[in-house]
């Protein structure tokens, strides 16, 4: 497999004065390498899985059909007009309104073109079918051409060397990025952040609350699983409140007297009204709301400091 | 309450959900009478069902499975003839010489673990290629995944790709056949079989109830739903048959997902994702199917050993581009209305229209199920995964590998509860203040349940024809 893009490649070189549609037009190819298109959609893994009898153990997932064709005519939007492109093998453009239009032409192109396939989800063309290539990175089933119009089928993708190691790259740097935080993180909102994550902060047996060294370790785990998710919430800030909300509802902090339409702190002092809100989590996410509001800012300002200090 | 047609009868959002049951202010409308089943079901909801399309063209195509679990099986056969390919091209290649080729995994091997080939010593080799022959001298199995094979050339020529140069290359096809040139006093050969593999699937439990209370029950209603009945339960328990057979048709053709089931329920692999994975796709331009495109069909069910008759399950969009294309092309001569197991009127009458190309019969059916406005009354415009979509099914019988039981490719699987009486698929009751099973309150239930799931046999032999939007 090759880079789809090669240093050849317009694609790769800076210049804003370029259109998309001029710099694709200029790709390049390898004519020594092979370039690897991939289909977009995978198999679900079975829910029982394909039994090899004389081992009886389980054959391995097969990712992908192990056959579907490539379609060779693609709508696009091509300088903002629709266009349609097609490949012949032997024919010198992919646009139709460019391509020959005598019926026995076409008919001795149809007939000389090669049927193509993704193989167990694979398809593989020689550098040296430029047209070929130049059709598959810009048709509308890539799902990756600038070009694709949105209602276009999504079929398959370029395998592109670089793009993957790019994406193997920053997935890494997620995965370290989040084991930093998890390992820095403060106490306070390591125990925060766990209880949001699902994390156990209190032992199910005795209800006594988890030492951080016995919490810790499963939050690193955490963000060694679940990278991303891990800090995207590490970072929101609402989730801290809402937790705290949660606490101070649970404790007493916050108070909705029996039959009263406000919510209050303990020693009477009004926080909002809620009308019209039946139930606690209601309340709650009415705080929460209300929190984020530049009215509420006293509010919150009181919630962090029961549970900052 | 006068009757009040609120919305079209088949217009979207459709029925009303009662959790509670049935009540008079509900029923002034509505009639229905005594439950009915399978045999009544056919005659009186036609074919826009497959399901009981396929139960007229053969009862046999539904079987009933007793198992110990809701786990049924069936065994298939590898493929019996081996492959390999080469794994990296061999260069310098002279008349006469011997090769070593190394073999690519994983396509020339059996298991994950690469360490099973179909190559024996003293097997003859063709070169797919040129066709060029050889013999395997020696097969060195030190490394996984990268088995060595010897070949000499069983001509005077180069063990190469195609029919110049000096090289043979990555990704050439080697074909696998017995000695071809064993020689006097020959020996034992080695032994070549084919894999054997087990396919597990499981029935997913379907229920649908109708609950109707006394004076609903009672109510005489101004219009004959049927059989001069204008009482309680005909309508509600006749929607019930009809939701209960779109739902074990959508079971069996689309499953039903249990891997983040919350209290432990088993659903089944659908027909379709089974094919999906397994089967092959054979994609064309929405509204502008070719003759071209029905050649790619036939290639891959050529490809694939497919039977010479197939049923085309297709929504609307897709028989409307088959009918524009095909039926308009070969008005005379190559239409047929084939037998598709019946005669021909009976054909016809169950919605199948035939058409033979490339030694196939495709039987078409228009298959509601694809079409969310055909069953729900509505156009999708967030997309719509069964769009100009088409499902070829294999006909006849086929053979299990393990024990020669013959069963169609797609079939669909019911379990039976020993207590419910033999040959059930789908289990009725009723119980209320009226019926047999008395009960305190004044209203009367009516209950089905299905245990049910797909099995599909050879899903390589299948293919989805689908319609790509541009």
């Amino acid at each position: 497999m090759a880079d789809a893009l090669t240093t050849e490649a317009p694609l790769k070189k800076k210049g804003a004065e370029k259109s998309n549609e001029d710099r694709y037009l200029e790709m390049q190819f390898d004519t020594y390498k092979k370039y690897v298109f991939q289909l977009a959609e995978e198999n679900p893994e079975r829910e029982l899985p394909v039994i090899d009898v004389a081992s009886r153990r389980p054959l391995p997932h097969k990712k992908f059909k192990p056959y579907q064709n490539v379609v060779f005519t693609s709508q696009i939007i091509w300088k903002g007009q629709r266009r349609v492109i097609r490949y012949y093998d032997g024919c010198s453009s992919i646009f139709v309104d460019e391509q020959p239009k005598e019926k026995e032409t076409i008919d001795q192109f149809i007939a000389q073109t090669k049927r193509r396939q993704f193989l167990d989800g694979k398809l593989v063309v020689e550098g040296n079918e430029r047209m070929l290539l130049l059709y598959l990175y810009i048709c509308g089933w890539n799902a990756e051409s600038p070009f694709r119009t949105k209602s276009a089928n999504m079929i398959f993708v370029a395998m592109d060397g670089l793009k993957i190691a790019t994406k193997e790259s920053e997935k890494l740097d997620e995965t370290e990025k989040a084991l930093k935080f998890a390992k820095e993180a403060s106490e306070q909102k390591m125990r925060i952040h766990a209880e949001y994550l699902g994390i156990p902060v209190k032992d199910e047996d005795s209800d006594n609350d988890l030492t951080e060294e016995e919490i810790r370790p499963i939050y690193r785990k955490e963000a060694l699983r679940n990278s991303a998710e891990f800090i995207r919430s590490y970072g929101d800030k609402s989730i801290e409140v809402k937790i705290y909300i949660q606490k101070a509802v649970q404790t007493g902090q916050i108070i909705r007297p029996k039959g009263s339409n406000k919510v209050a702190w303990k020693n009477g002092n009004e926080i909002l009204d809620v009308s019209g809100v039946a139930s606690m989590s209601g309340v709650e996410e009415k705080l929460l709301e209300f929190s984020q509001l530049p009215e509420g800012e006293e509010f919150l300002i009181q919630l962090k400091a029961i549970y900052s200090e | 309450m006068p009757s009040a047609i609120v919305r079209g009868a088949t217009g979207q959002p459709g029925p009303i959900a009662y959790p509670s049951g049935l009540t008079t202010g509900i029923f002034n409308d509505l009639n229905f009478v005594i439950p009915d089943y399978i045999p009544g079901l056919i005659s009186k909801y036609g074919n826009s069902s497959y399901m009981l399309a396929a139960e007229i063209l053969g009862s046999s195509v539904i079987e009933q499975a007793n198992t110990t679990t809701n786990t049924y099986s069936h065994f298939e056969k590898g493929r019996i003839y081996g492959s390999g390919l080469v794994k990296t091209a061999v260069t310098g290649v002279t008349s006469g010489a011997d090769v070593q080729v190394a073999l690519k995994s994983p396509e020339s091997y059996n298991n994950s673990a690469f360490t099973q080939s179909p190559f024996l010593l003293n097997q003859t080799i063709k070169i797919r290629s040129n066709g060029r022959k050889a013999k395997v001298t020696a097969i060195d199995r030190t490394t996984a995944g990268n088995f060595l094979v010897t070949l000499h050339p069983l001509g005077n020529y180069a063990l190469i790709t195609g029919t110049t140069g000096t090289t043979l290359n990555a990704n050439e096809g080697l074909e696998t056949f017995g000695n071809q040139l064993a020689g006097e006093s020959s020996d034992s050969q080695g032994t070549q079989q084919p894999k054997l593999y087990r396919y597990d699937n499981t029935a997913t439990v379907a229920r649908a109830s109708v609950k109707a209370s006394d004076l609903s029950s009672m109510n005489k209603t101004q219009i004959d739903f049927g059989n001069g009945n204008n009482y309680l339960p005909y309508l509600a328990v006749k929607t019930m048959n009809i939701q209960m057979l779109t739902s074990i048709e959508d079971i069996v053709m689309e499953g039903v997902p249990y891997s983040n089931a919350t209290n432990g329920e088993i659903g089944t692999t659908g027909a379709l994702v089974d094919i999906g994975a397994r089967g092959s796709e054979v994609d064309y331009i929405t509204n502008s199917f070719a003759v071209g495109d029905f050649q790619n069909v036939t290639n891959v069910l050529d490809a694939n050993g497919g039977p010479r008759e197939y049923h085309g399950l297709q929504d609307l969009g897709q028989r409307q581009d088959i009918n524009d294309l095909l039926f308009g092309i070969y008005r005379n001569g190559a239409i047929s209305y084939a037998s598709v197991g019946m005669s021909q009127e009976a054909a016809v009458s169950y919605g199948f229209r035939g058409f033979s190309t490339d030694t196939f019969d495709f039987h078409f059916h228009r298959y509601k199920g694809f079409t969310a406005p055909a069953v729900f009354g509505y156009v999708p415009t967030q997309g719509d995964y069964r769009a100009n979509f088409g499902l070829f099914v294999p006909q006849g019988m086929t053979q299990d590998a393990k024990d020669d039981t013959t069963r169609p490719y797609l079939q669909f699987v019911y379990q039976q509860n020993p207590d419910i009486p033999a040959g059930m698929r789908i289990y009725s009751w009723e119980l209320g203040y009226t019926k047999g099973t008395k009960t305190t309150e004044a209203s009367n239930k009516y209950e089905q349940i299905a245990y049910v799931g797909s099995r599909v046999t050879a899903a390589e032999q299948f293919v989805i024809l689908r319609g790509l939007n541009s």
